[in-house]
Order: structure tokens, then sequence, then C-alpha cells
């Protein structure tokens, strides 16, 4: 056998230098992240796809496309844009909502911040909190609610949907009792539309003597059609912003 | 006699040599992601400085980045934009590159930091396919970006620990939030690498005198927070506003900071520092877990087939159309509430105005690339 003569001895040298060599890089390679290099590898332009993420590549074609198409979008016709920034349907009656005034939120969305920020600028005298119970209610006159639940805010709250709730149901039973009135304020849009929303705004509703709606929320009519049967003014709003204007008209 | 080479030592140094051709060829390509994009400052920047100007502690290291400072010379407020916190989600990277090629400050001071986590620009996030690279095409020309990972290079810092245990409030996290600088918040002088790099964005902030903080981020379309504005309550005055400002133009909502949620820089900076602490977040499908074929154009066009199937299922939170996202618009959505935050903030340190921005539509119907300087 050649692995006992001379030759074979190097050989087997220049083998264990080239292996430590080797090595040597791959620790070099290592160290810099290999996990990383094997990706960035996959993306550099002469390697083509080795996809990661096979089943995307390859879309399927099934049954399941021919059930959507994004070119079809569901729209419904708004009495509110950009030039006719604020359609009230109905009369509201200014002389109802006297101070002093509490703002609050059911629900705990930033829309109740947003009311803050409004009647700051409408510069009216009024008493912001978001998470006031049923003790704090009595006293005033004039209650506004932004009804947008978020579970995020609940979350962020720490805030539980049936502690939330239970704080909701009990503030709605001293409003009736101490005769405040009530505007029922939806001003998050669409995005604030949703089963734990409808929850609150229904509970508002039902003693609101006026409605304040961002219209991109009213896609399923919800809002008109109750303020129509009820015989309640709404004021819809094409923007946020829009509240101001609304608030000024009721409070100025 | 004639000495032969038996075969299987002949095969054993082939395959040798061509691993170690191999592994020559990967670490070349590899150390590639150690180089920077260049950026090339406009006639707003007044002076480039060194974070560790303000935390010496990061001289050196890979944590260290630029600060570009525009000074207006005009009494005023200063803001800080942070792009770059997660390089994995561009909008924030090109915005704040944008700022620092174009913007012309009329009042008061902005810094702007493009690579707020210089060390993640370094890697890629394992097993995403991530591209290196993403290109932008200038009026004359092609320019390349670094796509970094979301967390700090594990050649900074590592092991993670199992848990991730957020110094000031003790709070548990996945170990691999160590690594992640909008969990490292409000840092520390003698913490880990990420916890360093946070220490000294703090440091800037607070001997600064720094009124408005602006974390660019992106998130992935099905995430629930996405276009939006993500407020401290002490800044949810100012993010009001700015939503009055700019929602005729986008869909956007304000979320209030979590106060139980900690190491978030919307949270810390604003409880820590006199700082109005805002983060902005718009949809990236390359960072999402829906998209197909990961490469530079999908970080630039948006576009990807799956999204739009995905938001006609009503998956995601934000409209995805056929036509993607494109990069341009998430830089337009960032720019604007930037510009809108400083025009609607009245500090009593004075006002602070960011000139010659483009619009919100100009961008959209331009490109960004038409904003950014050619390649030099
Ligand atoms: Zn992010």
């Amino acid at each position: 056998m050649i692995r006992n003569n001379s030759g074979g001895e190097i050989m087997n040298r220049i083998i264990i230098v080239i292996m430590t060599v080797v090595m040597l890089f791959a620790f070099v390679a290592c160290s810099k992240g290999a996990a990383e290099s094997a990706a960035e590898v996959k993306n550099t332009k002469t390697a083509q796809p080795v996809a990661s993420v096979p089943a995307a590549a390859t879309p399927s074609t099934g049954t399941v496309d021919s059930e959507y198409d994004p070119n079809v979008k569901v729209e419904f016709e708004t009495q509110t844009n950009a030039d006719r920034r604020v359609v009230t349907i109905g009369t509201i009656d200014k002389s109802r909502y006297i101070a002093p005034i509490l703002v609050t939120s059911f629900g705990q969305s930033t829309d109740a911040a947003m009311l803050d920020t409004v009647m700051k600028r409408v510069g009216v005298d009024y008493t912001y909190n978001p998470a006031v119970g049923a003790d704090g209610v009595a006293g005033y006159k004039t209650i506004v609610i932004a009804v947008g639940a978020s579970t995020k805010g609940l979350g962020a709250a720490g805030i539980s949907e049936a502690d939330e709730t239970a704080r909701a149901k009990a503030i709605m039973k001293e409003v009736e009792a101490n005769g405040l009135e009530v505007i029922c304020c939806h001003i998050g849009g669409s995005s604030r539309r949703g089963a734990l929303s409808d929850v609150f705004t229904d509970m508002v509703l039902s003693q609101s003597s006026c409605i304040v709606l961002k219209e991109d929320a009213n896609f399923d009519g919800k809002f008109t059609d109750y303020a129509k049967a009820h015989n309640l003014p709404i004021s819809l709003i094409f923007a946020t912003k829009d509240t101001v204007q609304v608030f000024t008209e009721i409070f100025k | 006699m004639k000495r032969k080479i038996p075969f299987h030592i002949m095969t054993a140094s082939i395959l040798c040599i061509l691993v170690i051709v191999l592994v020559v060829v990967l670490t070349m390509i590899f150390s590639q992601a150690r180089e920077a994009e260049p950026i090339y400052p406009g006639k707003g920047v007044t002076d480039v400085r060194m974070l560790s100007d303000w935390f010496p502690k990061l001289k050196g290291t890979n944590g260290d980045t630029e600060v570009y400072i525009l000074d207006s010379g005009v009494k005023g407020s200063s803001m800080l934009v942070l792009g770059g916190t997660h390089p994995n989600e561009p909008a924030g990277v090109m915005t704040a590159i944008m700022l620092i090629e174009y913007c012309q400050p009329e009042s008061g001071v902005l810094f702007v930091i493009p690579r707020a986590n210089n060390s993640a620009f370094t890697c890629t996030d394992p097993q995403e396919a991530a591209p290196m690279k993403y290109y932008i095409d200038t009026d004359n020309g092609t320019r390349w970006f670094r796509f970094g990972s979301r967390a700090t290079n594990p050649t900074d810092q590592w092991p993670d620990s199992e848990v991730y245990v957020h110094a000031s409030s003790g709070q548990q996290l996945s170990g691999s939030e160590t690594r992640n600088l909008n969990r490292a918040y409000p840092g520390r002088e003698d913490g880990n690498f990420t916890e360093k790099i946070a220490f000294g964005l703090t440091e800037l902030i607070k001997r600064e005198n720094i009124q408005i903080t602006v974390d660019l981020h992106e998130a992935s379309p099905e995430y629930t927070t996405v276009n939006a504005i993500v407020a401290h309550e002490k800044a949810l005055d100012l993010a009001n506003l700015t939503l009055w400002m700019v929602e005729d133009s986008m869909k956007i909502t304000v979320e209030a900071s979590p106060t139980n949620l900690h190491g978030l820089s919307h949270r810390e900076l604003g409880d820590s520092t006199n700082t109005l602490a805002l983060l902005m977040e718009t949809a990236n499908a390359s960072q999402g877990r829906l998209h197909g074929r990961m490469d530079s154009d999908l970080v630039v066009t948006g576009k990807d087939k799956f999204y739009t199937r995905a938001y006609g299922y009503g998956a995601l939170n934000v409209d995805y159309p056929a036509d993607g996202i494109s990069l341009s618009e998430r830089c337009a959505r960032h720019i604007t509430c930037v510009k809108e935050f400083c025009s609607m903030y009245e500090g009593e340190a004075g006002l602070i105005s960011l000139g010659n921005l483009p619009s919100y539509d100009e961008i959209i119907d331009q490109g960004i690339g038409h904003f950014l300087k050619d390649p030099q």
C-alpha cells in the first residue's frame, strides 16, 4: 500500500493542513452568522430562487381565486365628501346641551382622546375622563360618549371587555337617573366598527338625543337607519377634524 | 517505480479545494453586508456627528451611528427622526435619507439618524430569504440600499437569554427580543449592546432637549397596528392634530401607547425624557408572513398577489390593492406626518418648520427616487 510509504505520509499531512484551513474559514464564516450567510446566498442575483417560501412561489389556481375579485369593491353612497364635509339630518336643539359637560369613552379607543383634542379647540369648559365610573356622573348635565371600541385600547388600559361593559351599563343607568343629555359620537370610522363597538353603540344610542358619526362607519346604514326610526338628529362628518365644526355649532 | 496517488485521496483533495473556494466566495459575499449604502447630505445638513459624541462607550463599536444635524439657524424647537430602528422596515430608513438629502428646515433644528440600530444593518433575519440590498431608480441612475435585520447582529451581542427581562420595568419578553432596539429603551449605560445603543439615543434626546421624537417603522399588513401613529399620552394631542392635517390624503389612525408595554420608544422616551414620543407604522409586505417571492422588487413595489388576495378575504388591517403599497407611498405617509408634526407643534422653545419637502401626492406621483440624489 502506498499509505505505508513516504509519499502517503506527505499526502496525509497536506490533507490535514487543508482540513485545518477549511475549519478555520468555516469558523470565520460562522462567527459572522452562518444562518444569515445561507439566507443571503440564496438571494444574490446569480443564485435563482431557492425559495424559502415555496407555497407562495407557486400560486394555487383552485376555486379560491374565483370567489374573490380584487377589482370589485363594495361601495356605499356617502352624503359627505371633501367639499361637503358635514351633513346634518334633522335639527340639533343646541339649547339641550348645557354645561357642565363630561367627555368619556366606552370601549377605550383613542376616539375619546380625539374628542378631548376637539373640545380643547372648540374652547368650552368640559371634563375629560375616559374611564369615569358611574359614581362620577352625577352633577353633569351633558355627557359626550365616544363609542368606538378597541380591544387594543382595552388591553393597553388593562381593562377587560366584561369590566368595560359593566362600567358602561352602570353609567347609562346613572345617566338616565340624573337626566343627562347624551351625545353619541362614533368618529373613528369603519375600523372602529365590529361586534364589541356595536354593543357600546347600541347601549348609548337608546338614550341619545343626537348622533355624530364619521360617515365611512355607516356602510351598513346602522346609524342613519336608527336615527330615522327614532327621529334623532344625526351629523355625518367626512373626516375626524369635522367634529370641530359640529361641536362648535352645538356648544358655542 | 512510478508513484500513483490513490483515487480516494485525489477525490478528497478536490472536494477540500472546492470547499475552500466555496467558503472564500461565501465569506466575501457575506462580508459585503458590512458595507453601508452611501448617503449624500443635502444643503440642509449643517453637521454630521456620531452617536458616541453623546455616549462615548459606543465609540468604535458597530452600534455607533451617524447623526445628521439640519440646523435652520432660526431659533425654534428641535425634532429627532429615527430611521432604521428595524432595518428590515425600509420606509423608515428611506424617509430619513430623504430628509437628509432634500429637507431644508426654515426654523428649529432637525436631527436625523438613518440607521438607529447600525449593527442590525449588517445581517438579515435567518430563514427569511431576505435580499441583502434593494434598488431604487433616481432620475439619473440606480442606487442601492441595505436591507437588514429586525435585531442587532448576533456577532455584536450573543447569546440571547431564554427570557428577556426589560431592565427598568422587570417586564418579561421572549429571549429573541433581547437584541430588539425597540424593546431596550430607555437603555442602560452598563447594559447589553442593544441597551447601550438605546441609552445613547436617550442621552442625545435629553442633552439636546429634543421636543419631538418620531421613530419610523413598518409592520406586516396583517398586523393590528398598521397605518397608524402611536403616541405617548403627552403626545396624543399633537398626534390627533396631525391626523386632522393628513386624514384627507390617507387612511390613518392614532393609537395610544400602552402604559403596560415597556421598552418601546413611544413609551419609555416619553416617560424618561421631556420629548413628545411618537412612532409611525406603514404596511410593508416584505415583512409579513403571507408574501410570495422575496426580493428587491417586493420591498420597493410592495406588489404581492397573495397580500391582495388576503385583503379580498378580509384578513388584513389595511387596503391592499393589486398595485401594491409601494415604498414611495409608505415614505410619503412618513414624510407627510413628520412635516405635519412640526407644523402643528406649538412649543415654548418656538416653532419648527421643515422646508423644501414634497407633498404626499408629489412623492406618490413622481416616486421617491425623484427626491433622492443621483448616485455619485
Ligand atoms: Zn419596527
